[in-house]
């Protein structure tokens, strides 16, 4: 397996650098680098898929949390096997692959689709033209939401185990000192959650900034996110494009890893905090 | 002291000659050129003996697995057949893009691996150019074949040039594909004749009309058939004269599509990235027309039940685009005797007569009819479709052959900069 990863990114290196085997000529250049960085298509690509990945991340953590202290209010005021049963359904949507996500909501959101047409058959909206278009649009919205939707369970399923670590005892000594539900939740679960959140939450804008399904279904024609410009490189006629494709994609990974690199920063060693779960 | 010198040299002349001879010999031996002069010996032999060695072998097919009309009628109809006449077993394996297999063929190649896993593969265009290029092909094997021999046209044009590009021999034509569009006659009695009038029609009918954005294949298509509309007149058209569309004479055509614009669905802020969104937008009801490279295509998705059955087929009065696709044997083929036979099946008039049937794929024959014997054409005339589609005639009538995949390729990305990005 990492033979196969880390090989495939070297290659995909080695053809950035304009040393590929199927074009068969073999000059050591940066040139293609060269190209996407004075490119504005290329920066346009960059900041779109910043800011959806971005944008996203917040929101599918935000809605997360929402979520975990719901579960954490039916933890409390009935039992725990209740609780486990709702987290299991908030895990409905990890079952989709994120390309059948995409496609339903492009069923359902667009002009014409399911929500539209029930709005309109009850008397809400007058024509299909006046539902607000949501996908295809130059911000991204329906690719956001896709992205929540499939996301937020996933860092749901990674801090639950937490909720599940609060003891009674700990509860009712906050309560007997008068703190209500919410005061309990904020002081005494969320801080045991911060770090889970940050990796959650990282792993996820990772995810987003370099996917390609959603965005390739929910996308405009231009400016594209990095991931489907790549493809559209690659895909073009002939071998030509394989070396661009490729430097966009060592490019994605250099941001990435420049994320990474932040995060692990900003947030101290990792490694030696006994909070993680 | 100089003749034992000269002894030792020629000792040493006669052992680097013997060296050098079984370098040359191991050389030679090891080449690919002599494993190809053994199978270049199978084009040489009769038919029946290539059947007798085809006899027990497995066919590896690879092809694009996109549609389920063309999967059944290769599972379901040509695998028992070659396994019941010739002990052949076809493997049909999909792939999503067929330019997949060509680079991995190349790799092949490359580390000079000379048996390779496909022995049949599905491509025309590009991809065959760029096969033939880097040398991915077996040998002229078309002239072996008994039904190309017997019903095939050797000077048609369509058959012979692949997207610009001399078929050689090299592949083996197997159905032909043309451009159509449609429209829903609910909401548009009369089908445009011409670019001129559908122009107008969606001038008057603002947001009801779009194409997929290229390197969607219809969508390119389409903008194709724009230009052909903008620069040249009807019949000036051949795909083999190559810089016919010089860029400066595409302006025009860019003009037009950008003029429609306002008018388009989403103000053409955007376009639909696959034919597929598109015709999801039509079966909804959000726009009018859909377009498509298989003429059926309308027919098809009515019976699926996804178009409306007000769906109507029409053509431009200058023609359409049609482009025919093809069989080929990559150079290290495991079953080269197979797959020949397999071929040749596959261009019978019965093979060829199941796939045009509509609710089979519907897929245009490579046959030529008046080398067919009457019953056959009987047969071919039987093949009939729905109000919805156009009739073999008509289509035949309306073909233009593509340009070259070069001039395709920048026509694309000139779209890009010239349409898409404003």
């Amino acid at each position: 397996m990492g033979i196969l990863f880390f090989g495939g990114i070297f290659h995909g290196l080695l053809q950035s650098l304009g040393l590929s085997p199927l074009a068969g000529d073999a000059d050591l250049t940066l040139e293609n680098y060269r190209i996407l960085i004075v490119s504005h298509d290329f920066w346009r690509s960059f900041f779109l898929t910043l800011r959806i990945a971005l944008i996203s991340t917040f929101l599918s953590a935000s809605l997360a949390i929402f979520a975990l202290y719901s579960l954490f209010l039916i933890r409390i005021r009935s039992n725990r096997d209740k609780s486990v049963y709702f987290q299991r359904c908030f895990q409905i949507s990890m079952l989709f692959p994120y390309i059948v996500a995409a496609y339903m909501i492009f069923l359902m959101f667009v002009q014409s689709g399911w929500i539209a047409r029930i709005l309109f058959n009850m008397g809400f909206i007058s024509g299909m033209n006046s539902f607000p278009i949501i996908t295809h649009e130059p911000f991204g919205w329906s690719i956001i939401l896709a992205y929540v939707w499939k996301t937020s369970p996933f860092i749901v399923l990674l801090l639950y185990p937490l909720i599940l670590r609060v003891e009674d005892g700990w509860i009712e000594a906050a309560r007997v000192l008068g703190a209500g539900n919410f005061p309990i939740f904020r002081e005494i679960v969320f801080p045991m959650m911060t770090r889970p959140l940050e990796t959650a939450s990282f792993i996820v804008f990772a995810y987003t900034f370099g996917a390609f399904e959603v965005p390739f279904i929910l996308g405009v024609t231009y400016p594209k996110v990095l991931s489907v410009y790549s493809y559209q490189m690659y895909s073009s006629g002939d071998l030509s494009g394989h070396p661009m494709a490729m430097a966009i994609n060592i490019m994605v990974l250099f941001a990435l890893l420049i994320a990474g690199a932040f995060y692990s920063i900003t947030t101290g060693s990792y490694f030696h905090r006994e909070d993680r779960s | 002291m100089g003749l034992p010198y000269q002894g030792n040299a020629g000792g040493d002349m006669m052992n680097c000659k013997l060296l050098l001879i079984i370098i040359l010999f191991l050389i030679l031996s090891m080449a690919p050129g002599a494993v190809t002069g053994n199978e270049i010996d199978l084009l040489a032999l009769p038919w029946e003996e290539i059947e007798a060695i085809a006899s027990g072998q497995t066919v590896h097919m690879y092809m694009w697995g996109g549609n389920n009309g063309t999967n059944n009628f290769i599972d379901q109809w040509i695998a028992p057949r070659l396994k019941e006449r010739y002990h052949i077993s076809l493997e049909r394996v999909p792939v999503t893009d067929i330019r997949e297999m060509i680079i991995k063929i190349l790799t092949e190649k490359q580390m000079g691996k000379s048996t390779g896993s496909a022995d049949i593969l599905w491509i025309n265009g590009e991809n065959f150019r760029l096969a033939m290029e880097k040398g991915l092909l077996w040998a002229p094997f078309t002239f072996i074949l008994p039904n190309y021999m017997r019903y095939v046209d050797p000077s048609a044009d369509d058959l012979n040039m692949d997207f610009g590009k001399a078929t050689e021999g090299y592949e083996a034509p197997w159905g032909k594909a043309q451009f159509v569009m449609i429209c829903n006659s609910e909401f548009v009695p009369i089908p445009p004749d011409t670019m001129e009038e559908l122009a107008e029609f969606i001038m008057e009918n603002p947001g009801r009309f779009t194409y997929p954005s290229p390197p969607d294949f219809t969508g390119s298509c389409f903008i194709r058939q724009v230009i052909l509309a903008k620069t040249s007149g009807p019949g000036n058209h051949s795909s083999k004269e190559g810089s016919e569309d010089a860029p400066g004479r595409r302006s025009e055509a860019w003009n037009f599509l950008n003029d429609l614009k306002p008018c388009l669905w989403r103000q053409g802020r955007t376009y639909p990235e696959t034919v597929g969104i598109l015709d999801q937008l039509y079966s909804n009801g959000e726009v009018w027309f859909t377009m498509n490279y298989n003429p059926l295509h309308a027919f098809n998705k009515i019976s699926q039940g996804s178009f409306p059955e007000s769906s109507r087929t029409f053509l431009f009065r200058n023609g359409t685009f049609s482009n025919t696709h093809y069989l080929t044997i990559p150079f290290n083929a495991k079953s080269k005797a197979g797959a020949l036979v397999a071929i040749d099946l596959f261009l019978s008039p019965e093979g060829q007569f199941e796939k045009l049937k509509p609710h089979v794929w519907g897929d245009g024959i490579v046959l030529d009819p008046s080398r067919m014997d009457p019953e056959q054409r009987r047969i071919l005339e039987d093949i009939g479709s729905g109000p919805s589609s156009l009739s073999p005639e008509i289509l035949a009538m309306k073909r233009i052959p593509e340009f070259s995949s070069q001039e395709i390729e920048s026509i694309e990305k000139e779209w890009l900069e010239e349409v898409g990005k404003k």
